[in-house]
């Protein structure tokens, strides 16, 4: 548990995410001055400004086992708090890049841009894009993640799903030539769900199901899976190149998705 | 449709999972995307749904090994780090949603939808008048050469019995309908082929508003429908 004292006696240890072993909170570019230090597990925490209120977030967040990790927007409202979220261990990094991202950290866009960019063309060229194409469309996937970092929300889509999302889109309208309808949240129309809007350890439990959930599908689902996500396929085309009466085709995905649905379901009773 | 714990109402005819799929992929043409994106802006429990989908999309993608650079592609674009705000603001984006509606006949219509409606000069939405009383819109948007349509059922009619030659979604706007014992209020979406055919009871004292998006044109079964068809097309 993080410790008071020194400096703001007034302001709370907090912990702030590792970005990368070789520059530890290099996303904090907060303009005014604050302490680092790490806790016994090498976590760094942050003495955060003596401005900032203890709010229940970062009181949860001092007080969990830290697998909490702090977002902090460091753009004119340094001293809030922008998300507070819990995130997977391996997941972590990239949704605090972007976190880092909406703070306009161009440290942090260029690692993610590293990370990305191969895996965004390696995804272009499944969905039959050439080589040039594909490398201008993941360039222009990659600055709409720079564009729209601040839309970005960790406790409810991973950094890799939402860009999976961008890239998606962005395939539809440059190759596709399509608009692609999405919804939008603040729209007047739009109906609230009950499911808990504070869903953030819903959001990770649920990453991390539906990894599981992938890794232990039968290769004849995740076939069929792949072919989908990755190479865009609808149920129509896989039927036809895999050769199989559509009817299987459907049952196969019933099947993956019930998997996908129930182990996501028992990890948020878990939580 | 049901209520939630709110007490508020909420759909329960879904989406097939073979559309929410197709809609998470990208698979879907744009005008079932557009269907599905309609129905999740009324619908939480789908987009959890659909929540889920993209994450095996997003776990998938981060999955992926990256293309060992072969010499002969061409590299990475460099990036310049200074000047990405200019970069980034050089992307064309797609269409801002139009601004909140003028006039609270819009206010069936959720975002993505309303952006597709044409108005008119005055802020309306465009209908087609068939004949006094009845109205229907195409949108600029269509399922192969069928454009997708809003239909307007008028109140205590009775739709008689059809079938469809190819998919039909439809999705109730407002009011509503039943259909083989089932009530179909905002949100529920009826998922037809041609091993189906209906006939729709609509509610009585206001009229039943659609959003149709199909693959061929329906055909009717009654002498009844034959004649309807002709003077009203859904």
């Amino acid at each position: 548990v993080p410790t008071r004292g020194g400096g703001d006696a007034s302001a709370p240890w907090v912990y702030a995410a590792a970005l990368e072993a070789d520059h530890p909170c290099r996303f904090l570019s907060a303009p005014r001055p604050r302490k680092i230090r790490r806790d016994a597990r090498g976590v760094t925490l942050v003495r955060m400004l003596s401005s900032l209120a203890p709010s229940p977030a970062i009181e949860r967040c001092a007080r969990s086992s830290g697998r909490w990790w702090l977002g902090l927007d460091a753009i004119g409202h340094h001293t809030e708090v922008l998300r507070a979220t819990h995130l997977m261990d391996h997941d972590r990094s990239d949704s605090v890049l972007v976190l880092a991202i909406a703070s306009r950290d161009r440290e942090a866009f260029a690692s993610l841009y590293r990370r990305y960019l191969p895996r965004i063309v390696a995804f272009l060229r499944k969905r039959d894009a050439d080589e040039a194409i594909a490398a201008e469309i993941a360039q222009e996937v990659l600055l709409t993640v720079w564009k729209r970092a601040d839309a970005y929300d960790a406790s409810r889509a991973s950094a890799a799903s939402w860009i999976f999302t961008i890239a998606r889109n962005r395939f539809i309208d440059r190759l596709r030539r399509e608009r692609r309808p999405e919804i939008d949240p603040t729209d007047s129309a739009f109906a609230e769900g009950d499911h808990a809007p504070d869903a953030a350890i819903d959001a990770a439990r649920r990453a991390e199901a539906v990894e599981t959930a992938i890794a232990s599908l039968p290769p004849e689902q995740s076939d069929l899976v792949r072919l989908a996500f990755l190479e865009g396929k609808s149920y129509r085309d896989i039927a036809e190149e895999r050769g199989l009466p559509l009817g299987t085709v459907k049952s196969r995905f019933r099947l993956a998705f019930e998997k996908l649905r129930n182990l996501v379901a028992s990890q948020e009773e878990v939580a | 449709m049901s209520l939630n714990q709110r007490g508020t109402a909420r759909p329960s005819h879904h989406p097939t999972e073979e559309l929410l799929v197709d809609y998470a992929t990208g698979a879907a043409p744009e005008a079932v995307a557009l269907f599905v994106a309609s129905h999740l802006a009324l619908c939480s429990d789908c987009r959890r749904d659909v929540a889920v989908l993209e994450r095996v999309g997003g776990t998938l993608l981060e999955g992926l090994a990256p293309t060992s650079a072969p010499s002969s592609g061409p590299p990475a674009p460099p990036l310049d780090l200074d000047r990405l705000d200019e970069l980034a603001a050089a992307i064309d984006e797609p269409p801002r949603p139009r601004g909140a509606p003028t006039h609270p006949e819009w206010g069936m219509l959720p975002e993505p939808l309303r952006s597709y409606v044409p108005a008119t000069p005055a802020g309306r939405i465009a209908w087609t008048f068939k004949m006094p009383g009845m109205r229907y819109l195409d949108l600029p948007v269509a399922w192969g050469a069928i454009p997708v349509r809003i239909s307007v059922l008028l109140g205590g009619s009775v739709f008689p019995r059809h079938t469809h030659p190819g998919l039909e979604l439809s999705m109730v706007l407002s009011g509503g309908y039943r259909d083989r014992g089932e009530e179909y209020l905002r949100g529920d979406v009826c998922v037809a082929d041609p091993s189906l055919t209906h006939h729709l009871d609509v509610h009585r004292g206001e009229e039943c508003i659609l959003l149709v998006v199909a693959e061929n044109r329906m055909i009717p079964r009654s002498f009844f429908a034959k004649v309807l068809a002709r003077l009203f097309p859904v």
